[in-house]
């Protein structure tokens, strides 16, 4: 180890004498010790800041894209809750309805171009069109003219969305998967070369509101079952497979998700159970579908096309949107 | 060369060293604070991601299912507050998380998420429901539908906008007969702005942070 000691006072190793290379060891050494210090706390320092750069750099993509995709979930939201509740106010007609719809979808243009302004964006809303249809709602029991036990709820369907049945517990029939095809309330879904599709919903064996899911008349599966914990009436959505505030996928027959030909919708065994029936339905062609006299069909807007601009500084998205709120998901 | 004048150059550099080491000493003190949960750092900037992810996901699952616009709604026109807040509380917000069920039984099924979602993991949450003034919306209001607070530095925010009809019920117990559109000016807590058959649009906005 070399010797820094200072040792008794000596002028020559303090200040050098004629040969100084003893006292500028100690210097040297001490230079160099500065040196390493000083470029052991500039790579902490610079690694830090790489660490921050990466992180702020590979942050913001993420939460760009979520911006774009809140600004298409208000257009949507917001026109989908615009058509439902034009449908439900009970148009006069076709013209009436789209008409109102413009005017709705020309308001949520200025409420998002002024709310979203605020955080510097700017969007534009325009409605590209809509697609006629009917919505058709009534009580599940007592509704045809002919057999009131197999009513005809929509013939010739293209498409179908918001198909609910609220059904009261009390009122229906108990079964099982077996004797739920003759006994039990079921929807019967016909696709003229498709086949049939059959969604029963009874009180199983153990209280709870079952839903079975057939095909051609066979013993159903049932798929999801919920308690009825004394509630008035439990929600079946068709299209929306959910059962009472739970999800139940599976209940909407895929083929019928967009198919190929038209399909007739039949409310079958309606004495065996009581409720109220809504369903929104685009025909296959034309803009009406026809049910049987005992339902109330009005006139209704079945989806809209929208075009959607935003912009930011960072940010340009432009997106074209069919909007058909409740239609099963494909 | 005498090696006596070497000594003036490693003076020069012992110098220029102690002078980065002072500069660098500096420049790290300035950028070193005390570290706490709250203070923002590389780790804490990946939570807020966590946190504004959880929350934009709780905003879109709720709109999903219906349970956002029904918490939306849950208000009690007469006493002009949300239902079942504490009478105790300035102004019309549920505070806090109280009780073995927290938001649960005021919210119903967007309590229960956000229950889930945060409070249970002591992440405090502020909701707010901003709406317009009139239609010609000039001015935006602010109504707390949860307030546990004043958000810290780290606060994560995110929203959603709910269209409201006018033949939409209100949720709140014993008010569940009335539609929006039925109400007269002032018993709601937002103005009509939307044109028929739209009542009005409520952005709702969630701020959460950790307590």
């Amino acid at each position: 180890m070399a010797d820094v000691s200072l040792g008794p006072p000596d002028r020559d190793r303090l200040f050098g004498g004629e040969d100084a290379s003893e006292a500028d060891r100690g210097q040297l050494l001490l230079v160099a010790g500065l040196v390493m210090a000083v470029s052991l706390v500039t790579l902490v320092v610079l690694l830090n800041a790489t660490i921050y750069s990466e992180n702020v750099a590979t942050r913001g993509v993420a939460s760009a894209d979520g911006e774009a995709l809140e600004v298409r979930a208000t257009a949507v939201d917001g026109t989908g809750e615009l058509i439902d509740a034009t449908n439900r106010a009970g148009p006069g007609g076709h013209g009436n309805a789209t008409e109102t719809v413009r005017d709705g979808v020309t308001d949520l243009d200025a409420e998002m171009s002024r709310s979203y302004a605020e955080r510097g964006g700017v969007t534009h809303l325009e409605l590209l069109g809509v697609q006629n249809g009917t919505r058709i709602t009534g009580a599940i029991t007592g509704n045809a003219t002919g057999d009131p036990n197999a009513s005809t709820l929509a013939r010739d369907v293209d498409r179908t969305r918001g198909f609910v049945l609220d059904v009261d517990p009390g009122n229906l029939t108990d079964a099982n998967a077996t004797s739920a095809v003759d006994d039990a309330f079921h929807v019967d879904l016909d696709n003229s070369t498709g086949g049939s599709r059959q969604v029963y919903v009874y009180n199983g064996s153990d209280g709870n509101v079952t839903v079975a899911v057939g095909e051609n008349g066979s013993v159903p599966a049932a798929r999801c079952a919920v308690p009825p914990d004394g509630r008035g009436r439990v929600a079946v959505d068709l299209t929306g497979e959910r059962l009472g505030d739970r999800p139940c996928p599976g209940i909407w027959p895929t083929t019928l998700v967009a198919p190929d030909d038209a399909y007739d919708i039949a409310l079958m065994n309606a004495s065996a159970a009581g409720g109220e029936v809504t369903a929104t339905a685009r025909p296959v062609s034309g803009d009406t579908v026809t049910a049987d006299p005992g339902f109330g069909a009005t006139p209704a807007v079945y989806g809209a096309s929208i075009e959607l601009r935003y912009r930011t500084a960072e940010l340009r998205f432009e997106t074209a949107v069919r909007v058909a709120p409740g239609e099963p998901d494909a | 060369m005498n090696t006596r004048n070497d000594r003036a150059q490693a003076h020069t550099l012992e110098a220029f060293a102690a002078a980065i080491l002072l500069v660098a000493g500096l420049t790290f003190a300035l950028q070193a604070t005390a570290v706490t949960p709250l203070s923002a750092s590389t780790s804490n900037q990946h939570i807020e991601n966590q946190q504004r992810a959880v929350a934009n996901d709780l905003l879109a699952t709720s709109a999903e299912n219906g349970d956002l616009e029904a918490a939306v709604l849950r208000w009690n026109t007469t006493n002009q507050a949300f239902a079942s807040s504490p009478p105790e509380v300035d102004g019309p917000a549920y505070t806090q998380a109280d009780g073995p069920n927290g938001f649960d039984a005021a919210l119903g099924g967007f309590g229960e998420a956000l229950n889930r979602a945060f409070a249970d993991r002591q992440i405090a949450v502020n909701v707010d429901l901003r709406h317009y003034n009139t239609s010609a919306r000039t001015e935006r209001l602010t109504t707390p539908l949860i307030d546990m607070g004043t958000p810290s530095d780290n606060a994560a925010s995110a929203t959603r906008t709910v269209a409201l009809a006018d033949d939409a019920n209100l949720t709140a117990p014993n008010h569940t007969d009335s539609t929006l559109g039925e109400l007269s000016d002032g018993e709601f807590y937002a103005t009509e702005t939307a044109t028929d058959p739209l009542f009005t649009y409520v952005e709702v906005r969630i701020v959460v942070w950790r307590m």
